[in-house]
């Protein structure tokens, strides 16, 4: 069943800003199949979450998609319409927010605001779409849905908001749910049950995720294959399992030494020196070079493209084995 | 035993909700959010205590309460074995300061480092007046910043310096404990490493006894010699930090441990952490306060008797009815059960 629903070409995400234009996300390229979990991770300013709105259309309006092709499910997304963009959104995709009080409709009971997509796209009526509204509230667990249905998003805790953003993900039977930092705003208890509710649906439902993270952990947890983003670049994809094991770029290497990890504790626990570069202002060469251990000198001269690993590996990063052979060194993540 | 630095005996801070104007006018008492609701809690002088708990579990208001910017409704806060309230003399406040979770708020923007620094040095008199320059570049040193930082704004630095600055300007006044309220959950993963080390060099360097209250199991875990875990105003477990997490005798903890996600692939655990969502502490439940929560609660001793922190092990005490006999069987959480 690997058929891929989503291929990402050469994605570019352009911010019109008054003092020049900004360079988001600047050549993303991957897949996702179907059924499949995929994780984006990177830090703020990384264009983890600009890359994820860019594939349904959904970009602020002084951003634009300026290169590269996303498909979903065949359609070409970048050269679709409005209105075939509306009919992708409404059907083949949805998407799950951070914040689920300011993504929610405040004046609306949540049964109406779940009855919605049924009723507009599905064209069920009111009463139908009522039933599968209470339906999917239990299917994502929210207790008592009868009682809830009629409840307003203020009158709900956190946790639940979240299930009612995930019902209404749910509400057109979507082939890929976009999922941009959904459990960020929660306590790690109530994040626990999301993930595992999102991890349960994604087995049960076979709908693929695209799941943006800056906690390595949680994309540990609930995706297979991972695409990390440094300054708007992809700089290394691969399954999670072999990314984590032995990562092939150096920030990706940093990155992981220098998360406390719940089941090996350093005594020292390492960090990536400076900060990530300004988006106007790039270094020349390898975006990563002034922060990096195995800097070389031809890594400050060109763009470093992203090279083939074999395995369903990339990484761009030309000294990649050097990187690796310091992950073998000194695991990374505790073995098990 | 190690020398007690600081004392917490039936520690209440409660926040009178001020809404309600149709309540008040029928009569109805104002409804009094209990924050922290009875914590007994001692701090070792040099050591490093974790608190952890999740939102609106009144770790905040703790540090506040005991950094003296809540006023406590009852119990008792010893320092060095006396009685510390609210309102405290200069001498007394230098001696506990507070590292704040957002470097971003807790900066004064149009102040430079040298101004903040220079300016609380001289009103708490800390050093003599021509010695204050020579004091900040030192201080900025501490924290890992070179004297050129003293003439910038806060605007010109990232997070984690900021975080740098504030740590500065808490050590400015020689404090016994620093109180550091969520360090680095404002800050970028790949700079929250440099914050939790220097708190780490400092305590070792200074001698500091440190109270790190966070969210982050895992941040804890690596940074704190013992751990407190909180749960809707009242401690529920403490013990030294390997054998908290390798032996969690209170369910919450157990939960608690459960629900962290790991870094490991595959080894995040299946089993349920903590089930439904934690009740309000405007109205908490009656007995345990996780009863209805926890998968072990016994009717009717769970929901009518209130357990108290007991001393199990050495330094590890847990407040469960069954943390330290035979647990009974696991069953379906209250909170769950009524839900059919």
């Amino acid at each position: 069943m690997s058929e891929v629903l989503l291929r990402v070409d050469g994605l570019r995400v352009e911010f019109n800003l008054a003092r020049g234009v900004l360079r988001a996300v600047d050549g993303a390229s991957f897949e996702v199949q179907r059924g499949e979990a995929f994780g984006i991770v990177g830090e703020s300013g990384s264009g983890k979450t600009m890359a994820l709105r860019a594939l349904v259309g959904l970009l602020p309006p002084a951003a634009s998609v300026t290169g590269g092709t996303v498909e979903i499910d065949g359609v070409d997304v970048t050269a679709a319409g409005e209105h075939a963009l509306r009919e992708l959104r409404g059907r083949t995709v949805s998407m799950i927010f951070q914040e689920p009080m300011t993504a929610l409709n405040p004046v609306l009971r949540v049964a109406d605001q779940i009855a919605e997509t049924p009723m507009v796209r599905i064209g069920l009526t009111r009463r139908a779409a009522r039933s599968r509204a209470l339906e999917l509230m239990r299917l994502v667990g929210i207790p008592d849905p009868k009682r809830r249905a009629d409840a307003y998003p203020h009158e709900l805790s956190g946790g639940m908001r979240q299930r009612v953003m995930i019902a209404i993900a749910l509400s057109a039977d979507p082939k890929l749910i976009l999922c941009d930092e959904p459990t960020t705003a929660l306590d790690v208890t109530i994040q626990d049950q999301i993930l595992k509710l999102l991890g349960n649906l994604q087995r049960e439902l076979g709908v693929s995720l695209v799941f943006v993270s800056h906690d390595l952990a949680v994309i540990a947890q609930t995706c297979s294959r991972v695409a990390v983003m440094y300054a708007g670049q992809v700089v290394e994809t691969g399954t999670v399992d072999a990314v984590f094991r032995e990562p092939r770029h150096p920030y990706t290497l940093g990155l992981l030494r220098s998360v406390p990890d719940f089941d090996i504790v350093r005594e020292h626990l390492s960090s990536i020196p400076g900060s990530p570069p300004d988006l106007a202002a790039l270094p020349v060469g390898c975006r990563f070079h002034p922060r990096c251990a195995f800097v070389h000198d031809d890594c400050r001269s060109d763009p470093i493209p992203l090279i083939e690993l074999g395995g369903d590996r990339a990484a761009r990063c030309l000294y990649h084995e050097l990187c690796a052979a310091d992950a073998r060194r000194e695991p990374v993540i505790a073995v098990a | 035993m190690p020398e007690q630095l600081l004392e917490i005996e039936a520690l209440h801070v409660h926040y009178e909700l001020r809404g309600g104007l149709a309540r008040r006018a029928r009569g109805h008492p104002r409804e009094v959010l209990r924050a922290v609701d009875g914590v007994d809690l001692t701090i070792a002088k040099g050591e490093t205590l974790g608190l952890v708990g999740e939102s609106g579990c009144g770790k905040s208001t703790l540090g506040r309460a005991i950094v003296g910017l809540e006023s406590p409704a009852s119990g008792e806060l010893r320092f060095r074995g006396e009685p510390l309230t609210a309102e405290r003399g200069r001498a007394r406040r230098r001696r506990i300061q507070m590292v704040f979770q957002d470097p971003y708020s807790s900066l004064n923007p149009r102040m430079t480092v040298r101004q903040t620094l220079a300016e609380l040095l001289r009103a708490h008199r800390v050093v003599p007046k021509e010695a204050i320059n020579a004091r900040c570049v030192e201080l900025l040193e501490l924290v890992g910043l070179g004297p050129r930082a003293l003439d910038a704004h806060p605007r010109q630095f990232s997070g984690g310096q900021r975080q740098r600055v504030a740590t500065g300007r808490a050590l400015a006044h020689e404090p016994e404990l620093l109180v550091a309220d969520e360090p680095v959950s404002a800050l970028d993963v790949s700079v929250q490493a440099t914050v939790l080390n220097l708190l780490d060099e400092l305590r070792a360097k200074l001698g500091l006894t440190v109270l790190l209250i966070a969210h982050n199991m895992a941040v804890v875990r690596h940074v704190s010699d013992r751990v407190a875990v909180m749960y809707l105003g009242r401690i529920l477990e403490t013990a030294p930090t390997d054998e908290l997490f390798t032996n969690p005798r209170h369910p919450y903890t157990r939960g608690l441990l459960t629900a962290v996600p790991r870094l490991v692939p595959g080894r995040a655990s299946t089993s349920e952490g903590v089930a439904g969502d934690p009740p309000s502490p405007i109205d908490l439940p009656t007995g345990c306060r996780f009863h209805p929560r926890c998968p072990l609660a016994q009717e009717p001793l769970c929901s009518t008797e209130d357990p108290a922190l007991e001393e199990g092990l050495p330094a590890h005490l847990a407040a469960c009815h069954f943390a330290w006999r035979a647990a009974p069987p696991a069953h379906t959480p209250e909170i769950l059960q009524e839900t059919t």
